[in-house]
């Protein structure tokens, strides 16, 4: 997402302040400045895919707003199998469009009350329009994708063995997560495995009680390129009564599948939370590249991607940032 | 360095189990001895597959069957620890009750969660004696019996090949047919290496998609008979 045309759908007087770039990019960290979510990201390609000469699939994308404390957080893994060889454009059209959904089109809803009038109607809407559009923009971009570079993948593709509806869209299998953070609620969407975690102000470390998916198992998970995938997309509504939690962590499961069990997973958040409180966010920023590549080397040796936003006016060195 | 956030990393445990036939017909034209000759060739290999990708922690275990199942190695080595015994004759060919055994393996108290899929290889060279059928179902029951990677080793014309079929569960890939002692070598070295690097691989597989395999299996290897001792 480039900076023309930020302004887009959101309410008067709202400016988007930090972006990312649209793809992850390896061993590089990155640090927003002087926000009311402190966003930093980064993404290490796994070592098993520098083994096979593979890329990273994951990509990762965040926008955060400089006067008032909005973020909108989104990672995808691309499955990275020898039938998804494109899984690293869908990695990048599922942050693309789920971040302008919400950024354009839900926090415009929250940010000027008319979500907050009806919260439960406004949940209802939400549970069954978001998954629904990410869908269909999501296979709309793959299929332009498939369309326009149709000469290049041509000749460079074997033919896909599995039996699926959409063996174009099998092509650019994906996974997701994201979330919207304002002052008045959170958002937490998940589809396909990958993990979001909490940090509260007193370094309890929680997960979003989003339905529980059976189906991701065994390497297995839902995707943007399985059939009704609007399914397999779980939403989380979370109306911040008093405090927000300090720190929003996103991640592909190759950061959870790079420990012995949850607890030392988990304590990965707790841990940076604690970094970042000592050592500002631009520190933090700068190691966690290398922290990444490190996890996977010695742990699940796939890519890792994280997106963290932690809250500024909780965080004691942050104006020294 | 400060320290690297987060508990105890790990590698990902990848369970190779051996369910192998020792049934009286497998003593017939030396077929034991060669499945055992075949394994003991493969492992050196087996341990170089594993060696190659330090993100799977590969342990290997190893049932056998006849009169009743047991384990022929119970506890899980990893492999560059593992050697084998060899198998040794008697009795019917009791297959359900193997796949019984190894089904109570792949319970998810007992398997980590964050483990890589099974690859549970079958071999055999005859009918079941038992009921196969119910041994089938306990272990498809189990979700990490679903999703193990399956496959089925046919020693000579008169393994039951219905049932070997019913236990990869994957109309499209078919037993392993070895006719002689050097295809056997083939198929075991071909499971134990090409097959262990593919499932060892991270690479996520979409649910809904009705792939052939649980994980894309690399190529076959081709075993034509082209030596006159046949089974």
């Amino acid at each position: 997402m480039s900076g023309d045309g930020c302004n887009k759908g959101l309410p008067p007087g709202m400016m988007p302040a930090q972006e990312s770039r649209e793809h992850a990019r390896a061993n590089q960290g990155r640090a927003n400045q002087a926000c009311a979510w402190q966003v930093i990201s980064a993404s290490a390609p796994g070592a098993s895919h520098g083994r096979d000469d593979a890329l990273n699939q994951d990509a990762l994308n965040w926008w955060s707003s400089e006067a008032d404390a909005l973020a909108a957080l989104c990672v995808a893994d691309g499955h990275g199998g020898s039938e998804y060889t494109r899984s690293r454009i869908g990695a990048l059209y599922a942050v693309k469009n789920m971040q302008s959904l919400l950024v354009y089109e839900v926090l415009p809803q929250i940010v000027d009350g008319s979500a907050l009038e009806d919260p439960l109607q406004f949940k209802r809407h939400l549970d069954q329009w978001l998954p629904n559009q990410l869908v269909r923009r999501w296979l709309q971009s793959v299929h332009w994708n498939a369309n326009y570079y149709a000469h290049r993948y041509a000749d460079a593709e074997e033919e896909i063995s599995a039996q699926t509806d959409d063996p174009v869209a099998l092509r650019y299998g994906s996974t997701l997560l994201a979330a919207l953070l304002t002052p008045s609620l959170h958002l937490y969407v998940q589809l396909g495995d990958g993990d979001i975690l909490t940090v509260s102000e007193e370094g309890q470390v929680a997960r979003p009680p989003l339905p529980t998916d059976r189906r991701l198992f065994a390497n297995g998970t839902t995707s943007l390129c399985s059939s009704d995938a609007w399914r397999f997309v779980r939403i989380h509504f979370q109306p911040i009564v008093e405090k927000p939690p300090a720190l929003v962590m996103l991640a592909t499961d190759g950061y959870a599948n790079s420990f012995v069990d949850n607890a030392a997973f988990e304590q990965v958040a707790k841990d940076l939370y604690t970094a970042i409180q000592q050592d500002g966010p631009a520190v933090v920023a700068d190691r966690l590249p290398d922290w990444l590549r490190e996890t996977s080397d010695n742990g699940s040796g796939d890519d890792i991607s994280v997106v963290i936003a932690a809250e500024m006016s909780r965080l004691s060195n942050c104006s020294d940032q | 360095m400060p320290k690297l956030p987060g508990g105890e990393l790990a590698r990902r445990p990848l369970h190779f189990i051996w369910i192998a036939d020792c049934s009286g017909s497998m003593g017939v034209s030396g077929k034991i001895q060669a499945l055992n000759n075949a394994i003991r060739e493969a492992l050196p290999h087996m341990q170089q597959a594993a060696a190659d990708n330090p993100n799977a922690e590969v342990m290997v275990r190893a049932v056998k069957f006849s009169s009743g199942a047991s384990w022929h190695v119970a506890r899980t080595v990893p492999v560059e620890q593992f050697r084998w015994d060899d198998l040794e004759v008697n009795g019917v060919t009791d297959m359900g009750k193997a796949l019984q055994l190894v089904a109570e393996q792949l319970d998810p108290s007992v398997m980590p969660e964050r483990a890589l899929p099974p690859v549970l290889v079958l071999i055999s060279d005859g009918h079941p004696t038992d009921d196969v059928s119910a041994g089938l179902q306990t272990l498809m029951a189990q979700p990490w019996g679903k999703k193990a990677v399956r496959i089925a080793i046919a020693i000579g014309d008169d393994a039951d090949r219905g049932v070997l079929q019913r236990f990869i569960g994957h109309p499209e890939l078919e037993p392993l047919q070895a006719h002689n002692a050097e295809s056997l070598v083939k198929f075991i070295k071909w499971v134990s290496t090409a097959v262990l690097r593919s499932v060892s691989s991270p690479a996520s597989q979409a649910v809904n998609a009705d792939q052939r395999t649980n994980v894309p299996l690399p190529p076959i290897p081709d075993a034509k008979v082209e030596v006159d001792d046949v089974w």
